[in-house]
């Protein structure tokens, strides 16, 4: 698994290289392979079709500007989420999103086997459908992590570059976000 | 962590819309309007930095010329070359501009050649 992932990195590294050289043709492979993750990522945060394939495009257009920065000290793939995420932030800081308040102290009082026994349930129809509505109360921050944890199945270590944070700051956001999910369930 | 067995569930239970049908090859369309925007923009920056350091260079020979060399000298050709008797250092001067403008003429018409032929190579592959 481990080798099929370097071998992917290094060949995409080669594809990177020959795109910089001129051989521009060479990124509608990237578009091909990446494009749909990255819109599914978006449409996620920007609920408008139409406003999220916008921000797939200036995604790839300022990964295809910068492709000269990539260095490849992470997969193509994980550098593409980073950009995308950042193109999404910025963009939803322009829009004033209003977001229901929790009650924190209700929150606190959470124990690990409240949400592990919940979100084992997984036959419940009614219970799927209060989460789905939940996650979509989400912020931006806490639904690119969801989709990209639970979505794309990315590592936390690979999360952790397109948040420029740690592992165990992300390991304690993803505790945190399972605890809001649940708090908003029962509000 | 537990498997969350119901989160992953509700996450995948929503199905993704599709990218609208012709997105990539719009997409490459813009990406090759970007390359040749970056190469036209380099293009202009080199072609600038070019002028400036020729326009400095013929500021400073002109200065130095002026200012700090006497008129009475005399330049020294080695023997070799018989040129001696007709070349003054005007005639000189004027030889390696002729020089700098034949070079330039070639590489003018060198880039002009790569340019046409990466063109025809892009138009292929759309």
């Amino acid at each position: 698994m481990r080798l099929s992932y370097n071998m992917e990195n290094q060949e995409e590294l080669i594809y990177i290289k020959r795109i910089l050289e001129g051989e521009t043709n060479l990124f509608s492979c990237f578009l091909e392979k990446y494009s749909s993750s990255i819109y599914s990522l978006i449409v996620r945060i920007i609920p408008s079709r139409e406003d999220a394939e916008e921000l797939v495009q200036d995604t790839f257009l300022k990964a295809f500007r910068k492709l000269v920065t990539f260095k490849g000290d992470c997969s193509f793939s994980t550098w593409l989420y980073r950009i995308a995420y950042n193109t999404a932030i910025s963009e939803t800081r322009k829009r004033k999103i209003i977001l229901p308040l929790l009650d924190e102290k209700m929150m606190e009082t959470l124990t690990d086997d409240d949400m592990d026994t919940l979100f084992e349930r997984d036959e419940d129809e009614v219970l799927l459908q209060k989460l789905e509505i939940a996650i979509d109360q989400l912020n931006v921050e806490e639904k690119t992590l969801i989709t990209l944890y639970y979505y794309e199945a990315k590592p936390v270590a690979e999360i952790a570059v397109v948040f420029e944070q740690t592992t165990d700051n992300i390991k304690v956001k993803l505790f945190r976000v399972r605890k809001k999910i649940y708090a908003l369930m029962n509000q | 962590m537990k498997q969350d067995k119901a989160i992953f569930k509700a996450v995948h239970s929503r199905k993704s819309p599709i990218l609208s049908a012709g997105f990539n090859s719009r997409m490459m369309d813009q990406i090759y309007h970007a390359e040749a925007k970056r190469k036209k923009r380099s293009y202009i920056l080199s072609l600038s930095s070019i002028a400036v350091a020729s326009l400095g260079l013929i500021s400073l020979a002109a200065y130095l010329l002026k200012d700090h060399i006497p008129l009475n000298v005399t330049l020294q050709f080695p023997a070799f070359l018989s040129l001696n008797e007709f070349i003054s250092r005007y005639g000189f001067s004027f030889y390696i501009g002729f020089l700098i403008l034949l070079l330039m003429i070639i590489d003018t018409t060198f880039r002009t050649f790569r340019h046409k032929r990466e063109s025809d190579k892009f138009r292929q592959f759309k």
